[in-house]
């Protein structure tokens, strides 16, 4: 009787867990469509844009109480693999002999750039990362996220980017996984989003 | 852990074609387009458009070092590379610079975009030759707009404009092979479109498709989420 409960228990814990997976990643769509209208053709250059489908992901996250988790291995970690995911793009602009851009300008990109990739993470990674490691465990988990993270950008940057996306997104996973912390992804993201300004 | 996202980041990085912007985040704001013969109704850059210059030592009768030219706009208007062992010449030094001109004689094919770029190099031992067409010239287009521009060539004022094969490696910015000194500029051509990366990869185009994606992903996460429950709840 006691095992029967406990199983009926866990079977109605499992759906509410599925039923929340799914509708995060139905909002998780209609948050980029509304990115992609609000941007239009010029949708990877629009800050409004960008800032738009931030704050969709943090209302989501924040309905869906996700914390955060703060600790200094966190950063370090994340700081470790921003680096990690930096290292082609440097070595292939030094290969190249591409010169590094300077700073003029980059403040502000910074701060919205920060804002953006700090939500997406706080999304993918802590709200998505939680229902379904809930569902279906952790590696379901980082895959769900990679294949949503890369996905995300192909209406910005066109489909050439999908294998690397899809490459850095099970990297943040791993991150959130092996932290057990959205900070670590989020940390690793927005270095590398930061690098990028440098490194284009 | 770090081995594997190492190697993930490798693979990603090899398998994707010209990946700029590297990851994410919004598109880096570019100063606006500096013209050398501003337009009616544009307002006038700050500073005049940039140019570059280098000089390479020549050994064993090509150039030593590669040149990696660009101009100072943030991002640059035009870079031009050139490995090492391109260009032949029989001794000395040679100049390779870029500098920027207002348009003029427009090819037949459609209007210049922005300004005109002259690539010269020169050594004053004797000429020089391009030996090879692994030469790239990159431009920033005044714009980000699709169908993008195509990079025409001609050896010089008053000649006959050619249209180059060009790829767009960002969002506003294109490549193609430069196979010898002269005048470069884009030019949105009723005849030829710049090529995405890969083919079909045009950005604006694929929004139905992507959206249709993430309805296959989310339609997908719910048929494998039912039959789990399903298989669940048949043996607890």
């Amino acid at each position: 009787m006691t095992l029967g409960a406990s199983s009926v228990t866990c079977a109605t814990r499992r759906g509410q867990s599925g039923l929340r997976a799914g509708v995060l990643l139905a909002a998780f769509a209609v948050a980029l469509g509304l990115r992609v209208a609000v941007g239009g053709s010029g949708v990877s250059q629009s800050q409004p844009a960008g800032l738009v489908f931030a704050a969709c992901l943090l209302l989501l996250a924040m309905s869906c109480r996700t914390r955060l988790h703060v600790s200094a291995r966190a950063l370090l970690t994340g700081g470790a693999g921003g680096l990690l995911i930096c290292l082609p793009v440097a070595l292939s602009q030094l290969l190249a002999g591409s010169p590094l851009h300077g700073t003029a300008g980059l403040w502000p990109w910074a701060l919205v750039v920060a804002v953006v990739a700090g939500a997406e993470e706080v999304f993918l990674r802590g709200t998505l990362y939680d229902a379904v490691s809930e569902l279906a465990g952790s590696h379901w988990a980082v895959c769900v996220g990679a294949v949503a993270f890369a996905l995300l950008h192909v209406p910005l940057y066109g489909w050439h980017v999908l294998p690397l996306d899809l490459a850095v997104g099970v990297v943040l996973g791993m991150l959130r996984a092996s932290t057990g912390s959205v900070v670590a992804p989020a940390t690793a993201h927005v270095l590398a989003d930061w690098a990028g300004w440098f490194l284009r | 852990m770090w081995a594997i996202s190492g190697l993930l980041v490798a693979v990603g990085w090899l398998l994707t074609a010209h990946p700029v912007p590297v990851y994410d985040g919004i598109g880096m704001p570019d100063e606006p387009y500096r013209y050398v013969s501003t337009p009616a109704g544009v307002s006038a850059a700050a500073k005049p458009a940039g140019s570059a210059q280098e000089t390479l030592s020549v050994v064993g009768g090509v150039n030593a070092q590669l040149a990696s030219l660009s101009s100072d706009e943030s991002g640059p208007q035009v870079w031009v590379y050139l490995p090492a062992g391109v260009l032949a010449a029989p001794g000395g030094k040679i100049t390779v610079k870029v500098a920027p001109e207002a348009p003029s004689d427009p090819p037949a094919d459609g209007p210049i975009d922005g300004n005109i770029y002259r690539v010269s190099v020169t050594n004053p031992a004797g000429p020089v030759t391009f030996s090879s067409s692994k030469s790239t010239i990159v431009l920033r287009a005044t714009v980000a707009k699709l169908p993008g521009p195509v990079i025409e060539q001609r050896p010089g004022p008053g000649q006959k404009w050619r249209p180059l094969d060009t790829t767009r490696t960002g969002n506003d910015i294109y490549g193609a092979a430069l196979p010898e000194a002269g005048e470069y500029a884009l030019v949105y051509s009723k005849l030829a479109h710049a090529r995405e990366p890969i083919a079909g990869a045009d950005a604006e185009g694929n929004h139905g498709l992507i959206i249709g994606l993430f309805v296959m992903f989310f339609l997908l996460f719910c048929v494998v989420f039912a039959v789990r429950a399903r298989a669940h709840e048949v043996d607890p």
